[in-house]
């Protein structure tokens, strides 16, 4: 059976068709909640945007001006809901006045105890990376996406991506102590 | 080329964002030295271990809330309608145009037909030879041939 594009499920989402509208969501959920987890550090957080991309995905199908480039779409909306969560998040640490070590600060030392096996340790390295660098390394590293791509989804140039994903590197490398 | 230069290229060609022709100079450098050879075993190595990271499930809880979004309808009439014309051709493999002619036709055949068939000047011609005259010929021959 032929699968149908992205381009023809958005065109019937733009018809009000839900069962496209499901199918987008299928195709598409696990990648995006995977990012947004280890963007931010926070399942739930991560449940927020990807619920929040496809609400605006329902709401401005209309405006989506290249159907083609519906997965760069949906991945920069969702970097977007998790960091405008995210810095949500953190204004309401710090009006509680806790002193909660969040897990984006950045040069926190590697806590080995907290990160017994390896896969732990290096997700637990990602999440200590500057936000700059641990998108670009999560967009390149789990989808496989051009430094063009990653671009696009981030705001930025792609030699800028370039320059961001090496520095990314050095610095995780650091945290591992390798 | 400075080192970190160096490094920030064999980052771009681990990535596939290089061309081969200009990698050359990489590894031309890379065989003489131990820092730029090491940042290269250490990005793959951080590669792997990436890869190993299981993914994390997605909850029913977020399907439930992602489903239950409701979609403004009918806001594209225009596209809509494009919309099935796209997917007649995609599931029958033939234009909208062709199967709209093809029942134009199917109809226009019926109407001709019923017409021809109820005009008063033809009606008592095919009555008598085709649906009267014709079964009754044969059934008396046949029960003809059986008596003798
Ligand atoms: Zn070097």
């Amino acid at each position: 059976m032929q699968v149908p594009t992205d381009e023809l499920l958005l065109e019937e989402v733009r018809g009000g068709n839900t069962e496209a509208f499901a199918a987008l969501y299928r195709r598409y959920r696990a990648p995006l909640f995977a990012f947004c987890s280890r963007l931010t550090g926070n399942r739930e957080h991560a449940e927020d945007a990807v619920h929040e991309s496809f609400l605006k995905l329902s709401r401005s199908a209309d405006g989506i001006r290249s159907p083609g480039a519906l997965r760069t779409w949906l991945f920069r909306v969702a970097r977007n809901e998790s960091l405008m969560i995210r810095r949500q998040n953190r204004k309401i640490v710090r009006l509680a006045e806790t002193d909660i070590d969040t897990p984006w600060e950045e040069n926190t030392p590697l806590t080995l105890l907290e990160a017994r096996d390896g896969a732990a340790q290096i997700e637990y390295a990602l999440l200590r990376l500057k936000t700059e660098y641990r998108e670009v390394l999560l967009l390149r590293e789990f989808e496989d996406l051009s430094y063009a791509e990653i671009a696009q989804i981030t705001g930025s140039t792609p030699s800028a991506v370039k320059a961001r994903i090496f520095k990314a590197r050095k610095a995780l490398a650091q945290k591992l102590g390798l | 080329m400075s080192c970190m230069e160096i490094q920030e290229g064999i980052s771009a060609f681990i990535d596939d964002a290089v061309p081969e022709e200009e990698a050359g100079s990489f590894f031309s450098h890379i065989a003489d030295c131990e820092e730029c050879r090491r940042f290269l075993q250490t990005s793959v190595r951080m590669r792997g271990m990436i890869a190993r990271i299981p993914e994390p499930g997605v909850t029913p809880h977020l399907d439930a809330r992602v489903l239950a979004i409701a979609l403004p309808a009918g806001r594209s009439g225009g596209k809509a309608r494009r919309l099935v014309s796209s997917l007649w051709q995609q599931r029958l493999g033939v234009p909208l145009p062709a199967v709209a002619a093809g029942i134009a036709l199917i109809v226009l055949s019926a109407l001709v037909s019923a017409w021809l068939w109820l005009s008063p000047a033809r009606a008592p011609e095919q009555e008598v030879v085709y649906i009267f005259g014709m079964p009754q010929i044969e059934v008396y021959s046949g029960t003809h041939a059986d008596a003798q």
